[in-house]
């Protein structure tokens, strides 16, 4: 790909179809209703969330994060443990969220992202069983395995207007797509702006980005704080949808899936994380008749993608489409 | 002319080896400086000492009045001395223009802040940045190849990018590891002209190069480093005469009859 | 600590060992694909789980009896290490290393989820020949499995150690290690080094699956707590580094051990904690490559 800053950024076409894509996407639920589809969407929208949030540790910064389950646990517990005991709601639960888990970032950055290879990719993992083993074992705060029940969405009252409960698909959906909508525009614009040549420096040859005053460090921490960020959100989200959270949040199970969409998606794209969350959800739910082969044929499709198109999809179809034109 | 970097008695050692051992020097503002000597004479370790990428355990390095001994690299970079890299360094998967864009890098980084809420500071840096790209490319050279991917280019051209890169970056000195390693006797000259070009636009050049002919062209000093420690300095001309220097590189001592 | 937890060391120590030195026979294996083929395994725990879960097969379901199922386990190990090594290894090594991490995440995830399919999540012991009841050897209380884990264990490590600095083979291994091309150019045949370092560690984690499924248990899970923990032992050993793997394996082992007495259900955040403390103080790692 040529100059990231070229010509074709608003192209009349791209435009086009993003205006399609957001009506699209605004009137979804008036179309599909209360129902198993609206659902999915929601869901698509929360793995959106964790796989774009990902995508700016793992694709632009270059540094591969398998902690990030942890960020995720951490939100949901937040906002979890924020209504259950002091009865903040949902919209003061998803800003706390996304601060703890951030600043959570920031002290394990310091101590974490100062080396690199596999020695940081172990700690990160190391940091994500931690986390979960406390949470299984502080009983007395999260009731360990049993998990935290009971965590409702709000209902909101609009003088004149009538009430909306989140706690209807149709409503929350809105909700979820504006938190998906906020990261993934989080994301292009952190990657569009100079902070993302610095991350393209990073990845690309440290040391010759730290030769030219690029340093290393801030621009990984900003690229783990962010992501954590918006990983938290995920989870707040997450625990206000299913009403539950449990340690399994922390699962590196749940790092595996991220990864996956964000590696098949194209990880360094902005379209290839969404791209990968909503397959692979979509995928998720029509495997689960097949629940056991689900996860193999997952890390089939892994293990093969890495080895026949690292670049992933959003790349592969770009190469399709410049091979028929050119 | 006043000294931009003062090198003071730098040392290291490694596995109780000392790499360099007790090198101190001057470059002055707007000259060009050569550092010499013969293979493994620790003239690249002195490079990273001077730039933050090695420790050293003994001395100083002040540079533009400010001591940055064992700063890091970023920090010592944006105070404006810059270096290349002996085994050529570029930012592979990204194209030639791009790899040149981050090295203005070094003059303003944004803050996170002013990124999210879309200053008008950062769409002007980041407008402006296109023009300040191409003008440094026409100078190096590399002007057709802005949109090529840099691993596809050729070893000399991956060379003249990895000057671009550091060009870009503004530095009032910056220091350049075998620049003329692997090229031919044309790309040698126009490296010639490209150093002259830089001193002329005010920037300070320390070199270490193996090329004599390359050296006594463009240096106005000559350092000489033999088995880590200086053995001479001083005018080209001057040290391609002195004994030490070419007894180093010819091992042994020139005029004596060393018979076997 | 009190009277009765004092009693209870020699105890706590030898299980420790017991289970350090396992610890130690599969980072072994990691260790040496990293220093020689330069590759990070995150499958290498699924060789564990896959050689308890074979011993088991092999006793159990076809009844041919623990004696015959440990040496068996080892061998299929093997060979598997060799089919993997030689389908998707080989083309590993020349791919940034994301790529190997990720690929063989989706390895693990392949063999991990298969065993499941096959086995089902149940955790199975192993059966063995050996009695049940506890032996008394001097302070400690143990069973007959354990002490037979104990010593094959050791004669296994005291084997690697051997095979590494007696054999021909095992001195090809270390040239390659230091610089894979000179050996190369002095006539090693680096694609044959590789399949065999491979296969030795898939089998060396086998074994130590296979011994410890009698002790405790096998279940198709256990594979990814065996990944994580060779890579801790191998980050505070030092990458590379087979003593480091051993001293690393048997420290994470009596740490372990030790902390159960005063929690166990943190014990396992003991190697996470340690290995982060190692990354602080010793980024290298205890040992240096050797």
């Amino acid at each position: 790909m040529a100059s990231s800053s070229g010509p074709n950024r608003g192209s009349p076409a791209r435009t086009t179809a993003s205006i399609v894509l957001a009506v699209v996407l605004l009137v979804c639920p008036f179309v599909l209703g209360e129902g198993y589809q609206l659902h999915l969407l929601i869901v698509c929208a929360i793995f959106t969330m964790l796989a774009s949030s990902l995508s700016l540790v793992v694709g632009y910064a270059g540094l591969l994060s398998l902690g990030h389950a942890a960020f995720f646990g951490i939100g949901a517990y937040v906002s979890a443990l924020l209504y259950l005991r002091f009865g903040v709601s949902m919209w003061g639960g998803i800003p706390a969220a996304g601060i703890v888990s951030a600043v959570a970032a920031c002290l394990v950055g310091a101590l974490v992202l100062r080396v690199r290879g596999n020695r940081f990719i172990i700690t990160t993992v190391a940091f994500a069983e931690i986390m979960r083993i406390i949470v299984l074992n502080s009983v007395d705060i999260t009731r360990g395995q049993m998990g935290l029940p009971g965590i409702a969405a709000p209902i909101v009252h609009l003088p004149g207007l009538g009430t909306i409960d989140f706690g209807h698909k149709t409503a929350f959906y809105y909700v979820a797509l504006a938190g998906a909508a906020l990261c993934v525009w989080t994301v292009a614009r952190i990657v569009r702006s100079p902070i993302g040549w610095g991350l393209a420096a990073l990845r690309e040859n440290e040391s010759l980005g730290e030769s030219v005053g690029v340093s290393a460090f801030r621009h990984a921490m900003i690229a783990f704080a962010v992501g954590a960020f918006f990983a938290g959100i995920a989870g707040s989200l997450y625990a206000h949808y299913f009403n539950f959270v449990s340690p399994d949040l922390f699962l590196f199970s749940y790092t595996t899936t991220m990864l996956v969409m964000v590696v098949i998606g194209g990880k360094t794209t902005i379209l290839g994380p969404v791209l990968g969350a909503v397959i692979f959800t979509l995928l998720a739910e029509y495997l689960r008749a097949f629940d056991q082969y689900r996860l193999v044929i997952l890390g089939v499709i892994l293990l093969v993608s890495v080895l026949t198109f690292p670049k992933g999809l959003v790349d592969l179809g770009a190469h399709f489409m410049t091979r028929r034109t050119s | 002319m006043s000294a931009m970097l003062e090198v003071k008695g730098l040392s290291v050692e490694f596995g109780g080896l000392a790499a360099v051992n007790d090198v101190s020097f001057a470059a002055n503002a707007g000259a060009v400086t050569s550092v010499i000597g013969p293979n493994g004479a620790g003239k690249t370790t002195l490079f990273n000492m001077i730039s933050g990428f090695q420790r050293p355990s003994h001395g100083h390095v002040r540079f533009a009045g400010h001591d940055v001994t064992g700063q890091q690299p970023w920090r010592i970079a944006r105070r404006g001395l810059v270096r290349t890299f002996q085994k050529t360094e570029v930012f592979p998967e990204l194209s030639v223009f791009d790899c040149v864009r981050i090295g203005l890098l070094n003059s303003y980084q944004p803050s996170l802040l002013e990124v999210l809420v879309g200053s008008t500071k950062v769409t002007r840096f980041a407008d402006g940045a296109s023009a300040t790209v191409q003008e440094i490319l026409d100078l190096v050279g590399l002007t057709r190849r802005a949109a090529a991917m840099a691993r596809e280019l050729s070893y000399g051209e991956q060379r003249l990018l990895e000057i671009a890169v550091g060009l870009a970056a503004r530095p009032k000195l910056i220091m350049l590891d075998e620049p003329a390693s692997g090229l031919n006797a044309e790309e040698s000259k126009r490296l010639a002209s490209l150093i002259r070009a830089m001193q002329a636009g005010g920037i300070a050049v320390l070199l270490v190069e193996h090329n004599m002919n390359l050296v006594m062209t463009v240096s106005d000093l000559v350092v000489v480093l033999h088995h880590g420690e200086k053995i001479a300095q001083g005018a080209p001309v001057a040290v391609s005469r002195d004994r030490s220097v070419v007894a180093a590189y010819l091992g042994r001592e020139w005029g004596t009859d060393a018979v076997a | 600590m009190n009277g009765v937890m004092l009693s209870l060391l020699p105890q706590f120590l030898f299980n420790g060992l017991l289970i350090g030195a396992s610890y130690a026979l599969v980072a072994v294996g990691l260790t040496m694909v990293f220093g020689i083929m330069n590759i990070a395994n995150f499958a290498h725990g699924q060789f564990y789980m896959l050689g308890g879960c074979a011993a088991f097969f092999v006793a159990s379901t076809l009844g041919l009896g623990y004696i015959a199922a440990l040496p068996l386990s080892v061998v299929a190990m093997v060979v598997l290490g060799l089919v993997l090594e030689r389908g998707i290894f080989r083309r590993l090594r020349h791919e940034p290393a994301m790529s190997s991490v990720l690929a063989t995440i989706g390895l693990a995830m392949v063999l991990e989820n298969g065993a499941l399919i096959l086995w089902g999540p149940q955790p199975q012991p192993i059966p063995t020949p050996f009695s049940r009841l506890p032996l008394h050897l001097g302070p400690i209380f143990t069973t007959e499995a354990r002490l037979f884990g104990v010593v094959v264990t050791f004669v296994a490590l005291f084997g690697v150690h051997l095979f590494l600095n007696r054999s021909l083979i095992g001195t090809a291994m270390r040239a390659t290690f230091q610089q894979a091309e000179a050996a190369a150019l002095v006539g090693i045949r680096t694609e044959r080094v590789n399949a065999i370092t491979f296969a030795l560690g898939a089998g060396l984690a086998a074994l130590a699956g296979a011994l410890l499924g009698a002790i405790f248990f096998v279940d198709p899970t256990m594979g990814g707590t065996a990944t994580l923990k060779a890579f801790i032992v191998v980050i505070v050993g030092g990458l590379g580094s087979v003593p480091g793997s051993i001293v690393g394996g048997l420290i994470l082992g009596l740490a372990e051990s030790l902390g159960t007495l005063y929690s166990s259900a943190y014990k396992d955040a003991i190697g996470f904690v340690l290995v982060i403390l190692v990354l602080l103080y010793k980024p290298d790692g205890l040992f240096k490559r050797s």
